[in-house]
This record gives structure tokens, C-alpha cells and sequence, in this order.
């Protein structure tokens, strides 16, 4: 290849359409591409399509094609029907084709947190599922090679309005960690896939960086969809290897 | 966070959990959880202090506030203390005050404890005293160096 083709700028989620039932639709689009990568413009006589995908892997591998060889700059899709995890983190990019066969690179990721359900319309009134509470920490259990954590949470059982839970109804988890205290939605990483005790096992080795500040959360979700807010986050200094021991330690008297 | 916030009380200053007087060697089980014990109707009170940790074990830089959740306080006859050991007693890492105008509560680093409210203190004349830091991630730490208390 002589010229690269040059990489799509920006890729977003642009808008979202709700359709009944807890289908959807959802828009990606991407900026048109026009030059080669050293700024040369693309000849007339080529055309430019392009391939959009979706993935779990942040970097970008196993990768599920959206869409391919469309001319238009947004395509649509049904998380559901891709089979997205509700309440997990995608990854979505996108490449450029020339009719010649040139490709571009695929464009940086963009993470993208899959709602759990759409808001009923008209439903804005209606009390929202409970966050989880009281996020422990526990760990490491075991060592070695391995190191597993224990996120434990107090479960779920009302709506912030104090409401129980109808009988029946049951409740996932999805714990989340981020460096962002702010805990935007586009920083949230999965610990793992929803589980429905109050308790998660995991490996920070595996997806955190050692000594790093990192913030704990966790959501439910309900079996018909509704999702709770963040849970309160917990700061914790990633795989850290325990306290040291108090020191300079000293018995005095005192007055009362 | 879980901070045992169930068993914690505020103690003039100090947030303290009282576990058991399990004192004068390890292994024993909890005898009691309940409120605080009161010191003496008279005189001077035995107070340890110590130094907050501020690395974990390999040296990393640790913030005790933001890190430490509590610290144990152990009591033998002697030296000796073990990790089979119960703590006599919990306190808090960090306590909370209100401020002179009472709007606002400031958090502090707390540095001693008033060992005269331990329950169930053996009536021997010296004791030993140990510390752990624990973790949020309830991770502890070594056994602080004993130290002797003599009672008078």
C-alpha cells in the first residue's frame, strides 16, 4: 500500500431512538474520510466505504462487525439483536475501504456502557431500583500467583423510596472499577459479568495497575430491566500489599 | 464502605468497637461485644499512642486516612503476641469531630486510646500492648513492636 488510508477521526454514539418493549436503536457514526494519512485527498475516482464493529476487548481484538461496506457515515444498531451485555462495556471502531482494496487503520476504540433498559416514556415519576450499599472490600484470599478480592455488597431489596421489591423479582450485579472518580460512564470497566449473589470474586492483577488509586462500584439490576444507580465508590489503592504496623507506640498517663 | 459501622462508637473522639478481653494469650474467642466501659471513678488514665503507618509493605506510599479502616489493639501478660491472638479491642482509624461551630464534622487521624477502656483488663500490674493496622481491604499489618504497660 502506498498511502494509508487516514484514520477516522471520531466515531461517537450519536443519538439514541427507543422503540418499544426494551428495543432500541442506537446510532454510530464517524466522520467522513478524505485524505490519505501524509494529508494527500483521496482521488475522485475512488470511493470510500466503510466497516464499523463492536467488541468487549479493549483492545480491540475478536471483533463483531456492526456493519460493512456502507457508504454512509452512521449506522444503526440493536444492542439486544448484537447481543451486547446489558450494563457491560463495549468497544466500537471503525475502518475505511477504498475500492481499491486500502484500508485504513482501525479508528481508536470508544467505550460505550450498554444501558440496561430504556426508560418507559412517561414513566420519569416512578421510583428508581435502590443502589447497592455498604461496598466491602476483602482480600487477598489467597496468593501466590493468583491473587483473588472479595467486592461484597449489602443486597438489594427496594426501590430509593424505601418500597420492597415485588415478591419474585430478582436482582443482578454488575461491578464496575474506574481511575475516574467521577465515575463516568465511559471509564467504567466490568469486574465481570452481572452476578446475582452480593459478592464478586477477582483478580486486580489481571486488569488494574498495582498501587493505583481505584474506585470500586456496583449496580443492580432488576429482572425487568431497571437499573439502579452507581453504588457509592470505593477508593481503594489497587493490589496493594498490606499496611505496615504502627510505629513509635508508647504508654503515658494521662488526666481524665 | 464497611467500616464494622454496626459495632463502631464514637468515644470522645475515639470511634471504638469493643470486641472481647480476650487477654494473656491467643486464641481466644470473643467474650462480649457491647458499649464502652467507662475508666475509673478516679485518677490518671493509661493512654497508648502511636504513629500511624504511611507505606504498605512494599514501600508504597500509603494515605492512612484514606486507607487505614481501623487498628487492633492486643494485650498479653507477655511479649509474645502470636496471629492467633484476638484483639482486645478496635478503634477506628479515623475520627470524626464536629467543628467549633457544629456545621461541619472534621475527620482526624487518630493517634492514641485510653487503654482503661478495655473490658475485662487481667488485674496483673504489667501488661503488654501490641497493635495492628488493618486495611479497608480489612489487610493487616504486623504486629506493632510491644510494648509494657505498668499499672499502678
Amino acid at each position: 500500500m502506498i498511502n494509508e488510508v487516514k484514520r477516522l477521526l471520531w466515531i461517537g454514539i450519536l443519538s439514541t431512538l427507543a422503540l418499544p418493549a426494551f428495543a432500541e436503536t442506537r446510532t454510530i457514526s464517524w466522520n467522513p474520510v478524505t485524505t490519505y494519512t501524509d494529508g494527500t485527498p483521496i482521488e475522485a475516482v475512488k470511493t470510500v466505504s466503510y466497516a464499523s464493529y463492536w467488541t468487549t476487548d479493549p483492545g480491540l481484538e475478536s471483533l463483531t462487525t456492526i456493519a460493512a461496506a456502507i457508504t454512509a457515515t452512521s449506522t444503526t444498531f440493536d444492542p439486544g439483536v448484537e447481543g451486547m451485555t446489558r450494563g457491560g462495556t463495549v468497544y466500537f471502531t471503525a475502518k475505511a475501504v477504498l475500492n481499491t482494496g486500502e484500508e485504513s487503520a482501525l479508528s481508536p476504540a470508544i467505550s460505550w456502557v450498554v444501558p440496561v433498559v430504556t426508560p418507559p416514556i412517561g414513566d420519569d415519576s416512578a421510583p428508581a431500583l435502590d443502589a447497592p450499599k455498604n461496598i466491602g472490600l476483602n482480600g487477598p484470599a489467597s496468593t501466590g500467583g493468583t491473587q483473588v478480592w472479595r467486592l461484597t455488597w449489602d443486597p438489594v431489596t427496594t426501590y430509593t423510596d424505601a418500597a420492597p421489591l415485588a415478591p419474585g423479582r430478582t436482582v443482578q450485579y454488575m461491578a464496575y472499577w474506574t481511575d475516574d472518580s467521577a465515575l463516568s460512564a465511559a471509564s467504567l470497566k466490568q469486574l465481570s459479568s452481572a452476578v446475582s449473589d452480593p459478592a464478586l470474586d477477582f483478580d486486580p492483577t489481571r486488569q488494574m495497575t498495582k498501587n493505583r488509586k481505584t474506585y470500586l462500584t456496583v449496580r443492580a439490576i432488576l429482572d425487568t430491566g431497571e437499573v439502579s444507580p452507581l453504588s457509592a465508590a470505593l477508593l481503594w489503592v489497587a493490589a496493594n500489599e498490606g499496611p505496615t504496623a504502627p510505629s513509635g507506640g508508647s504508654v503515658k498517663k494521662k488526666d481524665r | 464502605m464497611k467500616r464494622f459501622a454496626g459495632l463502631r462508637m464514637l468515644l470522645g473522639g475515639f470511634a471504638a468497637v469493643l470486641l472481647l478481653a480476650g487477654c494473656g494469650g491467643g486464641g481466644d474467642t470473643p467474650q462480649s461485644v457491647g458499649q464502652s466501659v467507662g475508666p475509673g471513678p478516679s485518677g490518671p488514665v493509661s493512654v497508648v499512642a502511636w504513629t500511624p503507618p504511611t507505606t504498605f509493605n512494599d514501600n508504597a506510599a500509603m494515605d492512612p486516612e484514606r486507607d487505614l479502616d481501623y487498628y487492633e489493639i492486643y494485650v498479653r501478660k507477655d511479649p509474645d503476641f502470636t496471629d492467633t491472638d484476638q484483639p482486645a479491642i478496635q478503634v477506628a482509624a479515623v475520627a470524626g469531630t464536629l467543628s467549633p461551630d457544629g456545621l461541619t464534622i472534621v475527620r482526624s487521624l487518630v493517634k492514641e486510646f485510653t487503654l482503661d477502656l478495655i473490658p475485662s483488663l487481667p488485674a496483673d500490674s504489667q501488661l503488654y500492648i501490641s497493635m495492628r493496622s488493618v486495611g479497608i481491604d480489612r489487610q493487616k499489618s504486623a504486629f506493632m513492636a510491644p510494648i509494657l504497660w505498668v499499672r499502678s
